[in-house]
């Protein structure tokens, strides 16, 4: 990577994309990505996600517009953006019909990888992921989330510096997620650089250093992960925070809380609120004691990006 | 070795159910001596001494027609399966160029063909044993089937590459094979009589028209040795040596054309 621009590492120069059925997927996009920053691309189904990650992985040939990985101009040249970028696509497809072991002695061999510098890449993917136990099997019959460590394993076998991982969680469980998310944790704490599009957005919220948010083909914001959710704007499309308490007479607390002015839901044994600050959520909270009679749990729901998204692009539309 | 064609090799060798293909086959050397039998029998109709000729016709067309039809449809899903599988995005975003990926698959779908000549080669040597035609005829007829097979080997993986759909690229193979087998010495034959009473008598015009649906069909070649090695007179052999030359020729620009579409499809975008 020597010669690399290591601050801005990987440059979108104003990206368009139209697919033959007349569809504009991504429109003047730009993005420049850090050398080992987490980027998160969120949006709704159809907003061009997929679509920019495989122009950025080459597959896909813009019709304007340039990507470049350090000095390497990648536009629509798959073979020189795999000397840096490995995708892991959605929908994710694998070999079934070999044992995991072939399988990455496949991509090793289509990647020229050989000799002692596989074998230890290939002790270090499998150590990494938890593959151990599964070399042997076949990848058919492995679940769908190990399934997608294989795909992983592909691409920390190659040991490619910028990974695109376009949602990596989809269709997995709970533990399943989890798991995963963990392994993108430690692939970006040895320095890879991860772009990664999900629609499981908490775990997102806490894994990216920066979140992309996409609707049809364009940015609708780009913003920092950690000064998103204290900016005004964002916490006035949520509103303020949500609070919740468990009570013995949710409908009577509902109305109290109405009658001092907060916004308020009934829920199974209990009521949400809006307060926005700690003192209004005191406040409600003595509503609640009062008419609600006794309290078993009372707590702040947690804002989530999910919240974020949907207000931003409510917002959005309504503009 | 070229990494598509090593996984190839590791999953046909890990399918479960390829002993059938050979147990099928010997049914043929089976219908083979039946053949002979009645052959040797119905001696009023053929001679005892064509027995021979006539089991090596069916060895050797048995042969033909099996690669005919099982290499393109071993060969028509090689390409867009891996589209349908969504397994193309992981194999694009290497570095391996779409050439190099085509030849691995190239070598895969000829393997099979070699393999399919191999299981079919027993009863072609039964035949050559049984005797009838010359030695040089079966090595050449079989030289030439298993030309044939790679050829529309190739053919039919151009085919998957042009379409994204392996049921596509199925039906694709279909009818360029009836075109080829049927729709050609057809139109050709009904060209022959149309014309009969007037210009065919030119050798010009008969030449254009053989060379045109005939001389290139898949067994042509074939039928133009067996001939020659029987001693049967036919129109092919009145004509020389060009006639197989012209057919596996085009045969040869075929496999180029298909190489090319199997490129060509791998060129193609990742949607």
């Amino acid at each position: 990577m020597s010669g690399a621009n290591t601050v801005n590492w990987v440059r979108l120069e104003a990206l368009s994309k139209r697919y033959p059925n007349g569809v504009e997927a991504v429109k003047e996009l730009s993005l420049t990505v850090k050398q080992g920053e987490v980027f998160g691309l969120v949006g709704p189904n159809g907003a061009g996600k997929s679509t920019l990650l495989k122009l950025m992985a080459g597959l896909l040939r813009p019709e304007r517009g340039r990507v470049w990985v350090g000095e390497d101009d990648v536009t629509g040249n798959p073979q020189a953006a795999a000397r840096w970028i490995g995708l892991m696509p959605d929908p994710l497809g694998v070999y079934t019909d070999v044992s995991c072991r072939e399988y990455l002695q496949f991509f090793a061999r289509v990647h020229r990888l050989e000799g002692q510098r596989l074998a230890k890449q290939m002790d270090q993917a499998v150590e990494l992921l938890g593959l151990a136990p599964w070399m042997e099997s076949e990848v058919e019959s492995l679940s769908a989330g190990w399934q997608r460590r294989l795909a992983l394993g592909r691409m920390l076998l190659l040991d490619v510096p910028l990974l695109l991982l376009d949602e990596p969680a989809a269709g997995l469980d709970v533990r399943a997620r989890a798991e995963l998310l963990s392994i993108v944790r430690r692939l970006t704490s040895i320095g890879r650089t991860v772009v990664i599009s999900s629609h499981i957005l908490p775990e997102l919220e806490e894994l990216a250093d920066r979140f992309g948010i996409m609707d049809e083909g364009r940015w609708v914001e780009i913003a920092e992960g950690k000064t998103f959710f204290e900016r005004a704007e964002i916490r006035s499309v949520l509103g303020g925070h949500q609070w919740r308490a468990l009570c013995a007479d949710p409908a009577a607390a509902k109305r109290a809380l109405e009658a001092g002015g907060f916004r308020v839901v009934e829920v199974p044994n209990g009521v949400e609120f809006t307060a926005t600050n700690e003192e209004a959520a005191s406040r409600g909270l003595a509503a609640v004691l009062q008419a609600g009679g006794h309290v078993r749990d009372f707590r702040q729901m947690s804002s989530g990006l999910a919240d974020v998204v949907l207000g931003i692009l409510h917002e959005g539309e309504a503009q | 070795m070229n990494p598509l064609y090593w996984l190839d090799l590791r999953v046909r060798v890990r399918e479960r159910r390829l002993w059938i293909m050979p147990l099928f086959f010997l049914l043929i050397p089976l219908l083979q001596v039946v053949l002979a039998m009645l052959g040797a029998y119905t001696t009023e109709v053929i001679q005892p001494g064509e027995v021979g000729t006539t089991v090596a016709m069916f060895a050797i067309f048995t042969q033909a027609g099996l690669l005919i039809l099982l290499s393109p449809l071993a060969s028509a899903q090689r390409i867009s399966q891996e589209r349908e599988q969504r397994t193309y995005a992981a194999l694009a975003n290497s570095t391996m160029t779409p050439s190099a990926l085509a030849r691995g698959k190239l070598l895969g779908a000829w393997t099979f063909t070699l393999w399919l000549s191999a299981l079919t080669l027993p009863f072609v040597l039964g035949a050559a044993l049984w005797g009838g035609l010359e030695l040089w005829v079966y090595l050449a007829c079989f030289a030439l089937n298993v030309l044939v097979g790679l050829t529309l080997s190739t053919l039919a993986l151009g085919l998957s590459g042009l379409f994204g759909r392996s049921l596509s690229a199925y039906l694709a193979a279909g009818a360029v094979l009836f075109l080829w087998c049927f729709a050609f010495p057809m139109f050709g034959g009904l060209t022959f009589g149309l014309l009969s009473s007037s210009v065919t008598k030119s050798l010009v015009v008969n030449q254009v028209i053989m060379g045109g649906f005939f001389f290139h069909h898949p067994v042509a070649p074939q039928i133009w040795m067996v001939m020659r090695g029987s001693g049967v007179p036919s129109v092919f052999q009145d004509w020389g040596g060009w006639v197989p030359a012209l057919g596996v020729g085009v045969w040869l620009l075929l496999n180029l054309l298909g190489y090319a579409l199997a490129v060509r499809g791998l060129r193609r975008e990742v949607y």
